[in-house]
């Protein structure tokens, strides 16, 4: 009888608990040990390799929807790429992508670097994989100008790059199938068409496992999958930041889910052996 | 004609990129980078037919004052607010970043974020182990979860090692077999588009 009730609860109350679960540590944490596993290594050294004035071509394909979980990757990665001293070239295959482009990329205006030397945002592309394939082919097929309106070929960092062959690293923090060009796509059209330039993919975790065999398979050289591999980035780094914040929150709500998942089988067979 | 032709130009289309992949022939690189070249260009005729379209359904609502046909008003005063800001004043202006940062950006951090409570109240009525497919999804569904956050490290130090194994292991062997069989049914529908033979996309009932 009791059980029953338990699997009849108020759906508001289990709401609540959620709430409450991810609201507390965000507002005082709790300090979780927090280990860097292979993965998050991996695609920190292939940024560290790099020498300082290469290229990296970075796409933030992802939208408001994505963002809680990919920004955070997005600003590790920027971070890194500015202690190394690292050229980037900024797009988006998501419209609203430019918007977190912009404010990426302001880290390295807010660190005295100079735009269309040591960095360039050149906006949304629309198409597709079709244009994923046709930038990497030619830069300028896709982009006439950047996103102020000044024609590409009179931006200083744009005369060294013509496709992505031109490019050391190729970057896509990717929110999967909502985006324009999913990480399959950059998978399809540059990782195996260009196989000298490293890719490295961030997405969701949600959407990680999707991608597993093409890290395994060393057809991109970096995977960050979610939340947690942002805050290894950052701790690699030594720059804790909001990635480091929020996964303690992120602990409470699965171990909440784990509680739910353990009630509700509880309750489940309490009911069905009353049942028999 | 009226089907003959999109038929011919998606052969023609099809057939040029597939020799440029496969085989080195120079002309038909210049060709495939032109047609490639024309993609953004085709898909921002689509955001002004969408545009349109959104205008007129919208239009419609308002003027016929169907249900919600406040909500109609809405959208289509937030569209135009949005799209005159990021016309005149630019992408980058402190106006248009108000809209993205307090609007757009808060709604869809906000949708987002009610799976959170959907997955929490669907862990309590739906995850049950009522058999042993079931079981299995449900143990190495909680052991993933569990061990990949910080918390797992608390409760014992194996947790992120068991979770990374799952996830390099079996799911990796599931995720490999269900990519070739996609990929193998990928290509068997671009061939029978290529040829002709499955015609839906241009409004053809098969």
């Amino acid at each position: 009888m009791w059980w029953e009730k338990v699997l009849k609860v108020d759906p508001r109350i289990i709401y609540l608990v959620m709430i409450l679960c991810i609201a507390i540590p965000l507002i005082k944490p709790l300090g979780l040990p927090l280990s860097i596993v292979e993965t998050t290594k991996q695609a920190f050294e292939v940024v560290e390799a790099l020498q300082p004035g290469s290229k990296v071509l970075m796409s933030f394909d992802y939208s408001p929807g994505g963002a809680a979980e990919l920004d955070p990757i997005a600003r590790a990665l920027v971070m890194h790429f500015l202690q190394k001293n690292l050229r980037v070239y900024a797009v988006t295959s998501v419209a609203e992508g430019t918007m977190y482009a912009q404010k990426n990329m302001a880290i390295y205006a807010d660190a005295g670097k100079i735009y269309g030397e040591d960095f360039v945002v050149l906006g949304y592309f629309a198409g597709g994989e079709n244009a994923v394939a046709a930038l990497s082919e030619n830069l300028r097929s896709v982009f006439k100008s950047d996103i102020h309106g000044s024609p590409i070929d009179q931006i200083d960092m744009m005369q060294e790059v013509k496709s992505v062959r031109d490019m050391d690293l190729v970057v896509s923090v990717n929110v999967g199938p909502g985006g324009a060009a999913t990480a399959d796509v950059w998978v399809r059209q540059v990782a195996v068409v260009y196989r000298d330039v490293p890719v490295i993919l961030g997405m969701t975790a949600v959407m990680t496992p999707n991608c597993m065999p093409y890290l395994q398979s060393k057809q991109i050289k970096g995977l960050l999958g979610g939340l947690r591999p942002a805050a290894e980035y950052e701790l690699l780094l030594q720059q804790p930041g909001p990635a480091v914040a929020m996964m303690d929150a992120q602990s409470a709500a699965h171990l909440t889910i784990l509680i739910f998942i353990v009630l509700g089988n509880i309750a489940y067979f309490a009911t069905k052996s009353k049942d028999k | 004609m009226k089907d003959v032709i999109p038929v011919l130009v998606t052969y023609f289309i099809g057939a040029v990129m597939m020799i440029e992949f496969f085989f080195v022939a120079p002309w038909a690189i210049s060709v495939s980078a032109s047609i490639r070249s024309w993609t953004p260009v085709i898909t921002a005729f689509a955001v002004i037919v969408g545009t349109v379209n959104l205008v007129l359904v919208h239009g419609k609502n308002i003027s016929r004052k169907t249900v919600g046909w406040y909500r109609s008003i809405v959208l289509l005063a937030s569209f135009l607010v949005t799209a005159v800001l990021g016309l005149t004043v630019g992408q980058g202006a402190s106006s248009y970043m108000f809209i993205f940062d307090n609007i757009l950006n808060t709604v869809g951090s906000t949708m987002f974020a009610l799976c959170a409570f959907y997955i929490g109240s669907s862990a309590f009525r739906a995850f049950q182990a009522r058999n042993l497919q079931a079981t299995v999804l449900l143990v190495s569904g909680v052991l993933v979860m569990i061990g990949r956050v910080p918390i797992g490290e608390y409760i014992s130090k194996h947790m992120p090692n068991i979770a990374q194994w799952i996830m390099d292991v079996p799911n990796t062997a599931g995720q490999r077999a269900m990519m070739i069989a996609m990929g193998i049914g990928f290509v068997s529908q671009c061939l029978r588009i290529l040829v002709g033979y499955n015609r839906k996309h241009l409004g053809a009932v098969e």
